[in-house]
């Protein structure tokens, strides 16, 4: 029956037709030299966005224009180029932000208005990889932030940017963590009044929480000594912590977790080198949460304390040779 | 990306290596279906944009079957798939009878057991090669190769068949 399985499929071929097509499409459009992502969108798919774009409209015209037209949540992307979306109701990006001059640099030439969630944040990860902001070495981390004070929506969104994440990385056989975090819109909103993406901003906090607060908890009155403490030096380096990439922040927090052998539950195999360390003490433990003072929602900060950590594995299937 | 890093000679000889690969996939997936030609022709892009230096044709190869699969996995989430027969309409080359038996209840498998169905008895990749791949553990690929079997076996029986599979 196997057999017969092979032999079946072994008859299905690609029709000529489509493979000139195919062949004539590949040399007009990366002859061009301008590839753009959105320029993928051919035919059917094209077609089918269209329409869309046409039932959108109609929305709009029915008063449904607030829902399309209205951020009801954000989502930050930082790897060290940060960038912030803003999401409709109807899960839709419809506004980019750069939040730093290297989130400038991959958002030029992307146009990802109008796309869902984990398409947009898939060709961010994919621009961040051509553009060398990932190392190959697996020590690169996609952290990913969700501001929003609706927790069904806030599981939703970093749901599929994590998805969008983990198939560029793939892609592009990158390994690299990638972590996630909610927030409310009101601390998103301070972040983005004092000039911080708001998804590093949170790293900052917990860096801050770690090393400047005995593994105590932030709350409201803190935001201001927060802030100064993100802009002070980031250690022997000559940027500030608000400047420096997201995986060196992480780095630094795991490092003053370790003492306390507050990573030991949460680890998996990417962070092996903490799982030996004595117990020493449960401040900022595993599951913790944050007070924010007067925000909505509960942070659900699944970055650290939750351990949400994932790595992709170097693919190592790939090996065999068959053809 | 300049024009001098992909010249026509490279896309021809990518197209001529991959495309039955690429289209089979596809062809589990999405039978005969129009969105066929979208995956097929995005994977190929997607592989001539790429920069990775693949280790061996092994390496390109399985990148291009995982891409390839999560494309059309990609289609067959949408919402109007679901009301898609994919079995109607199948336009088979001149199989026997038995080897179309076949083909036809693979393509009825359930989208999630095709990945592993095709991997292991098409490709032969072992099943610590599937997680790799698949990025799932490989307990998960026993036990969901161990449905899909099942599965096969039953729908084969239905059409008469002497079902192992």
């Amino acid at each position: 029956m196997k057999e017969r399985f092979k032999l079946a499929l072994d008859r299905i071929e690609a029709d000529e037709a489509l493979v000139s097509k195919t062949e004539a499409r590949l040399i007009n459009e990366l002859a061009q030299g301008q590839y753009s992502r959105t320029k993928l969108m051919n035919g059917r798919i094209y077609e089918m966005r269209k329409f869309a774009i046409a039932a959108c409209m109609v929305l709009l015209l029915m008063g449904g224009g607030f829902a399309y037209a209205t951020p009801t949540s954000y989502l930050s992307v930082d790897i060290n180029p940060s960038v912030e979306l803003g999401i409709n109701a109807l899960g839709q990006v419809i506004s980019v932000e750069a939040l730093n001059a290297d989130g400038e640099d991959i958002l030029s030439g992307i146009g990802i208005t109008g796309m869902k969630v984990k398409e947009a944040v898939g060709i961010i990860v994919d621009a961040a990889a051509d553009k060398g902001y990932l190392n190959n070495d697996g020590s690169s981390v996609v952290s990913l932030t969700a501001a929003t004070d609706d927790k069904e929506k806030a599981d939703q969104l970093t749901k599929d940017a994590e998805e969008g994440t983990e198939a560029a990385l793939a892609e592009n056989e990158i390994p690299a963590e990638v972590s996630q975090a909610t927030i409310s819109k009101a601390r998103r909103d301070a972040a983005i009044e004092a000039g911080i993406s708001p998804g590093k901003m949170n790293l900052i906090q917990k860096l801050w929480e770690a090393t400047e607060n005995d593994g105590v908890a932030a709350t409201e009155d803190d935001f201001d000594e927060i802030l100064e403490f993100a802009n002070g030096k980031f250690g022997e380096s000559d940027k500030t912590y608000a400047e420096s990439n997201v995986k060196d922040i992480m780095k630094a927090i795991k490092a003053t977790r370790k003492d306390a052998k507050l990573d030991a539950a949460n680890t998996n195999d990417s962070e092996k080198d903490d799982v030996n360390e004595p117990s020493k003490g449960k401040a900022n433990a595993p599951g913790q949460q944050l007070k924010s003072g007067t925000d909505d929602v509960d942070d659900q900060d699944s970055t650290l304390p939750n351990g949400k950590i994932k790595k992709n594995a170097p693919n190592k299937a790939d090996e065999e040779e068959q053809e | 990306m300049k024009f001098s890093d992909i010249d026509n000679d490279r896309i021809s000889a990518a197209l001529q290596k991959y495309s039955d690969t690429v289209y089979r996939i596809c062809f589990i997936y999405l039978g005969n279906r129009p969105e066929v030609d979208d995956v097929f022709q995005e994977v190929f892009l997607k592989l001539l944009q790429k920069k990775i230096s693949f280790t061996s044709t092994g390496h390109e190869k399985a990148w291009l079957i995982r891409v390839t699969i999560n494309q059309c996995k990609d289609v067959v989430k949408g919402f109007w798939w679901k009301r898609i027969d994919l079995l109607e309409n199948v336009e088979l080359p001149e199989h026997d009878p038995d080897e179309r038996d076949v083909l036809m209840v693979v393509l009825s498998l359930p989208q999630k057991y095709k990945d592993v169905i095709y991997l292991y008895y098409y490709q032969e990749y072992t099943v610590p090669q599937m997680g790799q791949l698949l990025k799932r553990s490989e307990n998960t690929i026993y036990s969901q190769l161990h449905r899909a079997r099942e599965l096969m076996r039953q729908k084969l029986e239905g059409k008469g068949h002497e079902g192992t599979f």
